[in-house]
């Protein structure tokens, strides 16, 4: 079952008077529980479908359908409650809200999606933030929490409101090798015990290693994608 | 969104601190201005009704056309009757007759006009407030030659309570009379065109003076509502005689222009402060939206729609805004009720324009009211949160992929 589909999906960037194509015509399915990594070098068009896959962009043209809703169709409210309800990221730098605790991080999402009491969140944050190892640091602020245990915030901030799929965007780009690793195995566990499906973008050979479905990309195009 | 938002402003102490400043000093000085531009206005109004016009004047037409020459021979006929009908009327707080008639003093080779006015001392007491304000001596009671004289006059003529003053005047005929009045108290209203030039006798004895029994200058009403003047003169009107006419205080072009033209010209000034001030917050959240674009971007890559992030912007500058304006409000209620208790005294100024008639006061004191304290907090929120609808604006329409991009 498709989780994300691209058909026939272009994109075409406008810097100055000139269209740059960033995306060339990819079609491409990610299935429920895949735990996908999207390789490539810099400026392959990795970053552009994973913005097309959060809908934070639209395709130029083809399509993107999103649990069945085609992306192109959708305002930016509409938009906006489908990356609410159905999808959830992983920034490279983390990208945690500085002023507000871990605990009130990973609460952020459900905060806007308006369907849990008070009660209800914090059970949910505090199991999340339990399974992601860091129960202990709900109450310290990012700014008083290593690199590593920052990304778990943000895994758990990603996973707490049960989403249909997880972009993560160079998630271990920031953080020594070791931390690295141990984020990889997380996601790896988070991949398994809840079936939460994982799309990667990586020029890391480690984090390609991890990946049991590697599509790789080149201009915009996809060059080959495999099972392993 | 509240916590956030409380802690947004509080990420930047310093810098939040100095545009709350900006506020708080705008707040406290629109506060004390409206006080004591509130208070000089009332004062001036009150001088103006005290010492001259009234609510409303029941005047001979043709003594209001040559009201400056105060001409006796337009008088108003038995004003006992129509005090007591005027009176019956709901919107009327009192009405007194009075006599006003000029006198020419020779002060050391130098003329000096002075003003006499016959009163009811009793009735005048709610409209002058004599008792209060007396410098020395006792008010003049009704039925004898006692006056009162203003403290200008008598520090000019040289004279104190006990001292006779010979009036010598023209009647209402044209011919010359006099009368021996004794100076039973010195006064000040603090006004300096009455107490520089005005002494009061009583009514009956001006009318013996000037020979004009039953009959008096004007008649002298207070109302309820002196905003109203202009109606209920003119529903006065309909019960007067032929040849008399009831003139509203706003007849007077000079007190009204000047009273409409302070409020405009005051209105313009607090607004321009507070423009002013608010343009610190429209900076400062200009720089916090810069600042927080990469977090902005996440926060709608998370799901928050454009409308939640303007809003959370705008609840930033509205929280700056309400703990600005209150230390603001809380700054200038002090200063209100010291200029309102305290007042600036201007005695020493007004010694060189002692015959000028505009009613000024000597010391002018702030008019404290809460509202005006509320309405200086409420426009310094309502400033700030006007003042961030740009940055809120700009803050919502940032592309979420773009905005991540920045570092």
């Amino acid at each position: 079952m498709s989780v994300v589909k691209m058909e026939n999906t272009i994109k075409n960037y406008k810097v100055g008077k000139v269209e740059v194509p960033a995306i060339r015509g990819i079609n491409l399915s990610i299935e429920k529980g895949d735990f996908a990594a999207i390789a490539g070098p810099s400026g392959s068009g990795k970053t552009t479908m994973l913005n097309l896959f959060g809908c934070l962009d639209k395709p130029t043209g083809g399509k993107v359908f999103i649990e069945e809703h085609d992306v192109i169709k959708l305002s930016p409210d509409e938009l906006a409650d489908v990356r609410n309800q159905h999808i959830g990221f992983i920034f490279q730098s983390f990208n945690l809200i500085p002023v507000l605790t871990a605990f009130e991080n990973v609460e952020f999402p459900l905060i806007l999606l308006k369907k849990d009491g008070p009660r209800a969140r914090r059970k949910k944050v505090m199991d999340m933030l339990a399974s992601v190892g860091i129960a202990d640091l709900a109450g310290r602020r990012p700014s008083e929490m290593s690199g590593g245990q920052q990304q778990r915030v943000a895994i758990a901030r990603a996973l707490v409101k049960n989403p249909d799929y997880v972009l993560a965007d160079e998630p271990t780009a920031n953080i020594d090798t070791k931390t690295g690793h141990e984020i990889l195995d997380l996601m790896q566990a988070m991949n398994k015990n809840l079936g939460t499906t994982f799309i990667f973008s990586t020029h890391d050979p480690q984090v390609m290693g991890h990946a049991r479905r590697l599509i790789s990309i080149r201009d915009g195009q996809i060059e080959s994608d495999q099972r392993m | 969104m509240f916590k956030l938002a409380l802690r947004n402003v509080l990420r930047n102490k310093r810098r939040s601190f100095l545009t709350g400043l900006s506020i708080a000093f705008a707040v406290m000085v629109v506060i004390f201005i409206w006080t004591f531009v509130s208070g000089v206005v009332a004062g001036l109004f009150s001088n103006y009704v005290t010492g001259s016009v009234g609510h409303i004047r029941v005047l001979n037409t043709d003594y209001l056309k040559r009201e400056t020459m105060l001409p006796l021979s337009r008088t108003v006929p038995d004003y006992q009757r129509l005090i007591t009908t005027l009176e019956q009327d709901q919107s009327v707080k009192l009405a007194t007759g009075r006599i006003k008639f000029g006198v020419l003093m020779d002060i050391k080779g130098k003329n000096k006009p002075m003003l006499g006015i016959g009163i009811d001392p009793q009735r005048e007491e709610a409209v002058l407030g004599l008792s209060q304000k007396m410098v020395s001596g006792t008010v003049l009671a009704a039925g004898t030659s006692e006056t009162n004289v203003g403290a200008g006059l008598a520090k000019d003529l040289g004279l104190k309570t006990g001292d006779t003053l010979t009036v010598i005047t023209q009647t209402a005929h044209g011919s010359l009379s006099g009368l021996n009045l004794k100076i039973t108290g010195i006064f000040s209203l603090g006004v300096a065109s009455v107490d520089n030039r005005t002494f009061y006798l009583s009514l009956d004895q001006a009318q013996k003076l000037l020979d004009m029994d039953g009959r008096v200058t004007e008649i002298f009403i207070l109302i309820k509502n002196p905003d109203k003047a202009v109606q209920v003169a003119a529903e006065l009107g309909k019960k007067l005689p032929a040849g008399l006419t009831a003139v509203p205080w706003q007849a007077n072009g000079f007190l009204y222009f000047m009273m409409s033209i302070m409020k405009t010209i005051y209105g313009a000034i607090y607004a321009f402060i507070l423009i002013l001030a608010s343009f610190t917050i429209l900076n400062t959240m200009f720089m916090a939206v810069m600042e927080r674009t990469s977090e902005i971007g996440m926060m709608k890559a998370l799901g928050m729609k454009e409308g939640e992030i303007s809003r959370l912007i705008t609840l930033e500058a509205l929280i700056l805004g309400v703990m600005a304006s209150l230390v603001g409000a809380a700054g200038g209620t002090l200063l209100a009720y010291y200029i309102s208790t305290a007042g600036i005294d201007y005695t020493a100024a007004f010694e060189k324009i002692r015959d000028v008639e505009i009613p000024l006061s000597y010391v002018y004191k702030g008019e404290f009211s809460w509202l005006t304290i509320l309405v200086g907090f409420s426009l310094g929120v309502l400033f700030s949160v006007l003042a961030s609808i740009f940055p809120a604006r700009r803050a919502a329409k940032l592309d979420a992929a773009e905005a991540m991009k920045a570092a």
